[in-house]
Formats: structure tokens, sequence, C-alpha cells
């Protein structure tokens, strides 16, 4: 489960980070073409806004596989139906209770893009992007048709209180977004964008050292709370767009480096759930 | 067609039926232990049935505990030794992991009057996952699968799907459903609940009882010997609706059909099927008019188990089928209790009394909110 050969011919999204209050999606959704369902929540409107910077997104055939990971996933829906039932008593809006289903967003995004394939929604907290990449992997051994990756986080309607519930400091910025992976094999045979070479969990530092030098990578994304590892070959740090509270923020952090760096590069990622101590390490090849 | 076999190492479950469900399983119909009780909500006045755990509701963080038990039990029945524990994969599916520790909580926090009560405390599905795999010392992390009724069938799935491409030599795959008053309350509020009893396919049913599972598979790497196995199968979302499949029957004949097709599985070779059977007038209907057009000729005999469980949701894919397995090495294909009278509407009638399970195919339905329809195909021989 590490070696993989993941093709990535298309990547966008959508991300801002919280300074007074939550910005209103449905104003940005208006400019898209995609029509957003009637009663979508928070998180299925962040999916079609990150969707409406997804270039390829008009072009997806109809048996494209949906592949939606999420660190926290229906933040707002399960947060309300909490309230309504425990705060006030009350039986839950039938609409927020659907909502809040752990595999909603999935359906309304396949719905609204009109796309057939298998449609599988996943979490692993902070690694949920790695998870994805490893089934999408396993998904691609099997079957040709593409797969459409998408990572998606949201900050819930009072990000004081969401400060609160993760033990942030007061000022600790809050980021939300999604963005998206077209993964699989060009129809035209063209060059892809990236490929995910590897991708697994390691014991160690040692472990992950070996690795990285094994791919001789050109860069580096820490996500842990540990130092950066000393590499043999000369290696540049890459910093995460902005440090913030974002459980699937490296997706965003790929994309942008991808998007940044032209000609053939490696990026090393290094990422970790808290409370675990084995390392997640990814390999990806940018062309 | 050679379907690859994945050998089904050993399974442990705990629901309503205890935890010892296979023997449970082959009780007659309308024993007194097939009866759901009941259940009191504390949050808001209500009381329903419900096929929960001895010893009540979790009081919070129970799941941990419950969870940890069943896996020992199943790797203890295994003979996977530490170091295969440390290198399998480990495959979660649940509709609410441990949502009831953040209802506790936020629920203490009102009673006791704190002026910053914070709903949904615990955020999150890996947990549950990152905390079973540092307790085994499992260096990789879980799959935390989300597809609603499905998720658990789905683990199963996938599992499958890396065992067969070498990706994995072992998995554990966990269907995990505790008591919590937000997903009880949710299908009180859709109407979906059943008065008394859960009877599919019957001409009076009238809704689902939900109940509570931890149910646990450890799976092998492919083997030609004697057993029961794991062929694979289909999952595939049905557009039709976010709460039902579509009642027209095509989407779940198109798994089905696709199920075989992936495992080389001929429909005569099906030697029976165990429904999803959520006994709501609409999805019955959907599955009845499905399972028909995929069986035109004949239909294999049909089983469905949630009236002896009742609907554990993200845990029924591991719960099901480590009760179908168990029952089919027994020789038996359980009755359907509860279903007496057939709906005239529906061309389908569960098996009232048990049937031999011979050598060969069995087909398992589970069907989920989020257009979730997934067939697994198992076999004994």
């Amino acid at each position: 489960m590490m070696q993989l050969d993941l093709p990535i011919i298309a990547i966008g999204g959508y991300s801002h980070r919280l300074e007074e209050r939550l910005p209103d999606l449905t104003s940005i959704l208006k400019t898209s073409p995609l029509k957003t369902p009637r009663r979508a929540d928070r998180l299925t409107q962040l999916s079609l806004a990150g969707l409406a910077q997804f270039p390829a997104v008009n072009s997806l055939s109809q048996e494209t596989r949906l592949i939606l990971a999420s660190g926290d996933a229906n933040l707002e829906s399960t947060i309300s139906i909490c309230e309504q039932i425990f705060a006030h008593e009350l039986s839950p809006n039938p609409i927020s209770f659907i909502n809040s289903v752990n595999n909603v967003t999935a359906f309304h995004v396949s719905a609204t893009l009109g796309i057939r394939g298998e449609n599988i929604s996943l979490s692993r907290g902070r690694c949920s992007l790695e998870a994805a990449w490893q089934l999408a992997d396993s998904l691609l051994q099997d079957e040709q048709s593409p797969i459409l990756l998408g990572t998606v986080d949201e900050i819930p309607g009072n990000p004081t209180q969401h400060r609160q519930r993760m033990k942030l400091p007061e000022e600790t910025p809050l980021g939300e977004g999604s963005h998206w992976f077209l993964c699989g094999n060009s129809p035209a045979e063209e060059t892809p964008i990236a490929r995910v070479r590897y991708c697994g969990a390691v014991e160690d530092m040692d472990a992950a050292v070996e690795i990285f030098e094994g791919y001789a990578i050109s860069h580096l994304l820490n996500l842990t709370d540990l130092p950066p590892p000393s590499l043999k070959q000369s290696t540049e740090l890459v910093s995460p767009l902005e440090r913030s509270h974002y459980p699937t923020q490296n997706a965003e952090d790929i994309i942008h480096w991808l998007s940044k760096n032209s000609g053939q590069q490696c990026l090393g990622m290094l990422n970790r759930n808290p409370h675990r101590s084995s390392l997640t390490v990814s390999i990806i090849e940018g062309f | 067609m050679h379907a690859p076999r994945v050998p089904i190492l050993s399974s442990a479950s705990i629901s309503a039926l205890g935890d010892d469900p296979g023997r449970s399983l082959l009780l007659k119909p309308g024993e007194e232990n097939l009866l759901p009780g009941s259940i009191d909500l504390e949050s808001i006045e209500l009381k329903v049935p419900y096929y929960g755990l001895r010893g009540g509701p979790d009081k919070g963080g129970e799941i941990a505990a419950t969870l940890y038990q069943t896996v020992d039990k199943a790797l203890a029945k295994s003979g996977l030794n530490r170091q295969e524990i440390q290198q399998a994969g480990v495959f979660i599916g649940s509709s609410s992991y441990d949502l009831r520790l953040s209802e506790t909580t936020y629920s203490q926090q009102l009673k006791q009057g704190d002026p910053d009560p914070l709903p949904l405390p615990h955020t999150g599905y890996h947990r549950l996952g990152d905390g079973l795999c540092q307790r085994l010392q499992i260096t990789a992390d879980a799959f935390n699968i989300n597809t609603a009724c499905t998720s658990s069938a789905n683990a199963l799935l996938l599992a499958h799907k890396m065992i067969r491409q070498g990706r994995l030599k072992h998995a554990i795959v966990i269907g995990l459903e505790r008591y919590n008053e937000t997903t009880i309350s949710g299908f009180y509020s859709l109407q979906l609940l059943a008065q008394q009893r859960i009877a599919p396919f019957d001409t009076a049913r009238d809704g689902i009882i939900l109940g509570e599972a931890c149910s646990v598979m450890v799976l092998g790497p492919e083997s030609s010997t004697a057993g029961t196995y794991l062929l694979g199968g289909e999952t595939s979302l049905d557009p039709y609706g976010v709460t039902t499949a579509n009642p027209d029957g095509s989407s779940i004949a198109q798994v089905i059909e696709r199920a075989l097709q992936q495992t080389g599985t001929h429909k005569t070779e099906v030697r029976g099927i165990k429904a999803h059977g959520t006994a709501t007038r609409l999805n019955d209907a959907s599955e009845a008019n499905g399972i028909s057009k995929a069986f035109a000729e004949t239909t294999p005999p049909i089983t469905a188990f949630k009236p002896y469980v009742g609907h554990t949701l993200g845990a029924c894919g591991v719960l099901e089928t480590a009760l179908f397995a168990e029952a089919i090495e027994q020789g038996v294909i359980p009755a359907t209790p509860n279903t007496t009278t057939a709906d005239p509407e529906l061309d389908l009638m569960p098996v009232t009394s048990p049937q031999e399970a011979p050598e060969g195919r069995y087909l398992l339905n589970f069907f989920g909110f989020g257009g979730s329809n997934t067939v697994l195909v198992m076999e004994k021989g």
C-alpha cells in the first residue's frame, strides 16, 4: 500500500481563511455554471465552489468515479442537529438530518456533475487526502475510468465556538475549502501534471528519511510538529500556504506547489494525525 | 471466470443477539429473544423499539472498549501472529463513529448549566481507528469509510480489493454502530421507524427498527482450501434520490448484475440472497423490483436479518455478512422472522422457515442513503 502510480491530469480548488465572518457562498456560487442543489448545506456549497475553479469540470465523462475525503466532514449540519435535540429538546429537522449523513455531499456532487461512477466518502483526519490517494490507486488498478478525487472541510457557523471546540487560541486562523484532482490516464495520452509515487505510513523519521532520499526529492512539505529531517540531497523546504486550522489544507498546499513549480520536480510530504506515533510519507512527482 | 477467493479467517460480533449471534440466528422465528426492546431517549420525549446491546445505552466513552473487545476476539480466532497483525490493513465502516461521546459530553454540559456548552465537542471520524491502530501497533492508518448504511459493506469490498491486488496480506474489517440519539431521532423525524416489529417485504410492513452492533471480520490472502470466502462485488451510485433507490428496481438490478459479472458468477449459481430488507414501504419495493428484474427466471431463496438485529446502519455490512457466513457454514439459510403475508405488489417473498444452504455462491445486498448501492458475493465451498 505504499508504492503508487497515480496520475493526476487536472487540479483546482477554492479556499479562504476566516477573517471576521464566513463569506456567503451563495453569492460566490451564483457566478458558477454549476447548479447548486436545493437545500444543500455549506459542505456541498464549498465542494461546488471548488469545482467551479476546476478546469476539467465540464469535460468529465459519465463513468467518472468520485472519492471525497474530509477531515471533519458535516460539521455545521451535525452541530445544528445536536443543538435541536439536546439544547431545545426537539426532533431534528429532517433536511438537517439528511444533510448530516456522511455521504450526502458526495451524492450532491455526483448528481450536479452528472457523473455516475462509484461514489466513496472517507476520512482520516489530517491524512484524509493520503487515504483518498491510496484508495484511488487501488481503484484505478482494476478499472480505467477516471476518478475525481476531492477534499472538503468547512468552518461551522460559529467560528469562535469552533476555536473553543478545537482548543485553539482565539487568534488562530480557520480555513475551509475544497480541492480537486482528476486522476487517471489522459484520453489524449498527454503527460499528466503529476504522479503520486508513494503514499504510506512508516514507523519513524529514519524510515521517512530513507524514502525521501530514495526518491531524491527536490522539495519537502513538513506538516507535522516535528523538525524537518536532514537529507543528504539539497532540498527546498516548502511552507504551508498559511498555518491555519484546516484539516485537509495539504490538498491546497500541493495544488499550490504544482502550480508554482514547472519542470520535473519531486515533492516529499510528511504528515500525521495527533496521537499517532507513525508518520505518513507521500511522494509527488510534478512534470 | 476465476473469482479471487479471499477467505474469511474469523469474525466476532456483538449485537442484540449477544456475542454468539450465529447460533442465535438458528432459533425458530418468534422465539422470545428475537423481539426488540424499547428505549426512552434522554434528550427528547420519545420512546421507540430498539435492538440494543445488553447493558443499555452507551453512557459515553464505551464505544472504544466495545471496539477493542470485539477486535481482540476476532484476532484471537484468526490465528494471525503479532507481526501479521501489525502489517494488516484496518477498514472501518460506520455512520456515527463516536458521536455518542459528543452527545453525552454536550448533554452533561447543558445539565450542569455550563455557560458555554459545546455541541459536537469531538469532531472527525478518525479517532477510533487511530486509537485501534496505535493499540495494536499497526503502522498504517485506518480507512474510515463513510457511505451511510453501506459503509462497512464497502469497507469489506475495498479490503477484498486490496488483498486481491497484493497491497495487503490481511485486513481487519469493522462495522460499528452504537446507540446515539441523533440517529434515532433523525429516523423518527423522517417517519421511517416501525411501531413494533420489523417485517421485511411483508404486506403490513411499517418501517425500520434501529439497532447497535460491533462486528469484526478478519480477511486473509487468496486461498483455494475449503471454507467461506468473499469473492468481491460491486458498489454504484443511484442518482434517483438521497434517501431511496429507484423504486422501479433498475439501479438495484444493475448493481446486482455488475456484482455477478465482476465475480464471474452465473445467476444459476446463486444459492441464496441476503436482502437488505429495511421493511420501509419504498425501500423494500425498490429491492424487490431490483431482485425480480435481475433474476427474472428463477429467484433464489431470500432471507433478511434485520428482524434479528435491527437496522445497524453502518455496521450492517460486516454484521450481516458475518451472520450469513456463519449460518451457511452450518448449512442453513435462516428464516425471516415477522414476515408472514406476501405483499401482492411485490414479486418477492423471503423464506419463512430455514432452508438448506448448499455449497455455492450467495449474494448480500446493502443499500444506503446518498444513493449508495453495494452487493457482495460470498462462496461456501
